[in-house]
């Protein structure tokens, strides 16, 4: 029960993380926004992997196979890269936004069109 | 050696990108030489798979990190558990063509940026975007995929916003890696379903234990669309003109390429993990067919006649390559529609072959034609210091060498013979002809209105008398430029000229390697 | 043979001959450069006002060329209805850019649901 709980709490993430980066106007609560959904996708492997009352799969004498309760090790190296992954590219697109400042003097996407010749 | 050459590929581009900040205490020339050593190697290591892969049609696999890397299951397990690397003749063909590009942008860009101490960083991320394409294109597992596009998105992301202290720039990197983000952490979802399901990530593992569950068409969906949105297919095509337009030329033309990554990502995805044409139980590929062509269709349409009214020459460019990309999608679109019939592949075998081969022919010239005309444009900007083309006039009187490689490449995109894009284009207007006979004239409306648009371009930049007090740059241009675009015109021409021979040794070993109904 | 057989098209049941086009186009190119030399007019000279274009009511030479952005001027009018709503999705708002991939996966799923993918 507690994993149908977990698979929700992904649908709520990815989903409310999706409408931030949809509806939010400002450059910064974007970058927020996308950190939620990568949350979610995050959470997503994980919850995949956990299994409760699991053990870490380090053994030093092996239980018999019926009892055998583990947490995959798997998805937790491959979420530590894409935690890795999502600090890159949230740290490059706040440097963006330092600039965008710089040049522009604002965050708000209905003043940066970014469209200068074109009508 | 040489059974390692497929981690070689990737592995010597990525530790030069780390070496580079040693390199350049050396000096500006050392480390010019030393990354054009790396590029012509990987060039050289790319064309020494060529005769066994595209010839003899045999497929390498590369199993990392175990002691014999050519088996595929080490340990008698049934199942292989490492990441491993696989090189049929699409990916090798896909690579080649990157590498070939990425070796034109480093030339021409080894006077046209300027060297001003940040000129270590955009050498550095050029060597990252090749590694991020070649990975993509010849890894097997799903997540070491996922990791490689996101090298791709963040160094090309970095690249487009290089010239930080513009107005536009960094505004157009924060479109682009919003937008790769956003299609990764999607793309990553999708995965994540497969996974859930088989408990691997391995391309081949998963398609032998597919069973076409909902979970599946999910995961297909997830992952499909936001590649098609990666690659620029209408209606998620936006944000390419934006970003193409402020990026320097050489990176632009090299982003063409990594559009086409994600586009060889669609494929791969379409056939080789979720293909499955002997079993009862599949999926409905004629309606994925569809799909990928009524993307492709609005692509050509819309990215045609949004061309044709730019005032922008980036930006016009930027919108004629996201109508090429309609091409592909709709020649091996159609392929997709015919590969699993109720006929037993009796239509694919008569057209949907040949529209595949159009469609993956077009991706190649594409990457030659479109990247030698953001190569011009590139001339264009520095000779005139904008990009607007009501301020620009009569450069045929000076740069008589970019006339003609503009001259070239508008032809070739407009597909008038004898250059390469005529020879794909017309294999994409016969075959699609016996799909749907609508599609073909749409095809070649589209191609009529990509000459004139470009006929725009010719005119305003080129055509009319020589007006110096308009020129901000009157050098003349440095070899490496010229050497670039001499490079483009080179393969435009002998693909033009020779079109059965490239069919022959590259294109129907990549189409070997995606379908599996031969 | 089988090397000349690589510069013509025919494994893909398309007829065409790009090295024939070639040959014909450097004989034609041939042939006019000769016809040129000998028929052609002699009274050009490069250096006299012959070669300004001839425009009635208008010495400036700046003003002689139209700009390219009024080219096709006609096409675009008369498709003006699509191009407002094509221009107008085009604004550079980011929002507006990421809604179609949200709406492209809904349509996916639609499909799917539908029982088509």
């Amino acid at each position: 029960m507690t994993d149908f709980f977990l698979y929700v709490t992904v649908v709520l993430l990815v989903f409310f993380g999706l409408s931030a980066v949809l509806f939010k106007r400002n450059l910064i609560k974007i970058v927020i926004a996308l950190n939620i959904l990568e949350a979610g996708v995050n959470l997503f492997f994980i919850v995949l992997a956990y299994r409760p009352e699991g053990t870490a799969p380090i053994f030093t004498l092996a239980p018999e196979l019926e009892k055998l309760r583990m947490v995959l090790p798997t998805p937790q190296a491959l979420i530590l890269t894409n935690i890795v992954i999502g600090f890159a590219t949230t740290a490059l697109m706040l440097v963006f936004a330092v600039f965008i400042y710089r040049n522009n003097g604002t965050l708000d996407i209905r003043n940066l069109k970014g469209v200068e010749d074109h009508d | 050696m040489t059974e390692h050459l497929p981690v070689l590929i990737i592995a010597v581009p990525l530790l030069a990108a780390f070496v580079l900040p040693i390199v350049r205490i050396l000096g500006v020339i050392p480390r010019d030489i030393f990354v054009f050593s790396v590029f012509i190697a990987v060039n050289v290591m790319l064309m020494s798979l060529i005769p066994d892969i595209c010839i003899y049609n045999k497929t390498l696999h590369y199993v990392l990190g175990a002691a014999s890397p050519s088996t595929l299951t080490p340990e008698g397990l049934a199942f292989p558990i490492r990441i491993v690397l696989k090189i049929d003749g699409f990916s090798l063909l896909m690579a080649v063509f990157s590498a070939i590009v990425g070796l034109v942008g480093f030339l021409y860009s080894h006077k046209f940026v300027p060297e001003d101490g940040r000129k270590n960083y955009y050498v550095i991320l050029l060597l990252l975007m090749l590694v991020g394409m070649i990975g993509l294109e010849f890894t097997n597992d799903l997540f070491n995929f996922f990791v490689f596009l996101e090298i791709l998105s963040i160094s090309c992301a970095a690249l487009v916003a290089f010239r930080t202290n513009q107005k536009h720039p960094p505004y157009a990197g924060y479109k682009y890696l919003l937008v790769s983000s956003l299609a990764t952490s999607f793309f990553l979802l999708g995965v994540g379903l497969c996974y859930a399901q088989y408990g691997s990530f391995n391309m081949d593992y998963i398609n032998r234990m597919l069973n076409h569950s909902l979970l599946d068409r999910v995961a297909l969906v997830f992952m499909i669309i936001p590649l098609a949105m990666k690659a620029g297919a209408v209606p998620m095509h936006m944000w390419v003109a934006d970003t193409y337009s402020e990026a320097p030329a050489p990176v632009t033309a090299m982003l063409v390429t990594a559009s086409q990554a994600s586009l060889y990502g669609v494929f791969r995805l379409s056939f080789t993990l979720f293909g499955n044409s002997t079993a009862n139980i599949s999926i409905n590929y004629h309606t994925l067919g569809w799909i990928i062509i009524i993307l492709g269709v609005l692509s050509m349409f819309i990215g045609v006649t949004m061309a044709l009214v730019q005032h922008d020459v980036k930006r016009l460019m930027a919108f004629h390559s996201v109508s090429q990309t309609g091409y592909m999608l709709l020649g091996v679109g159609v392929g997709i529609a015919v590969y699993a019939g109720h006929d037993g592949g009796a239509a694919f075998h008569q057209y949907g072959k040949l529209a595949m081969t159009g469609g993956i022919f077009h991706i190649i010239n594409n990457s030659m034609y479109k990247g030698l005309l953001f190569l011009t444009a590139g001339v264009m900007v520095r000779r005139f210091g904008t990009a607007n083309l009501d301020r620009m006039i009569g450069m045929a009187h000076r740069d008589v060498f970019t006339t003609i490689a503009f001259i070239v490449g508008a032809l070739a995109i407009a597909g008038i013979p004898p250059f390469s894009g005529f020879a794909s284009k017309l294999i994409i207007f016969e075959s699609v002809y016996h799909f749907n006979p609508f599609l073909s004239v749409i095809a070649m409306f589209v191609s009529v209105l990509t000459l004139a648009s470009f006929l725009k371009v010719f005119y305003g930049a080129f055509l009319g008398p020589e007006r110096k007090d308009l020129l901000v740059d009157n050098n003349p241009l440095p070899h490496g430029m010229t050497a670039g675009m001499g490079i483009m015109c080179l393969f435009i021409l002998i693909m033009g000229i020779a079109p059965e021979a490239v069919i022959k040794y590259l294109i129907d070993p990549a189409i070997a390697g995606l379908v599996k109904i031969l | 043979m089988d090397f000349l057989n690589r510069f013509i098209a025919q494994n893909t049941g398309i007829l065409w001959y790009p090295s024939l086009l070639l040959g014909i186009l450097i004989i034609l190119v041939i042939v006019l450069t000769v016809w040129g030399r000998l028929f052609f007019r002699r009274d050009y000279n490069k250096n006299s006002p012959q070669v300004k274009p001839f425009n009635s009511g208008n010495l400036e030479e700046i003003d002689y060329n139209i700009a390219s952005s009024n080219l096709f001027w006609g096409f675009r009018k008369a498709l003006e209805s699509y191009y407002a709503v094509m221009i107008s999705s085009h604004s550079g708002d980011l929002n507006d850019y990421l809604k179609w991939l949200a709406i492209s996966i809904a349509i996916c799923f639609l499909l799917i649901a539908g029982g088509l993918l």
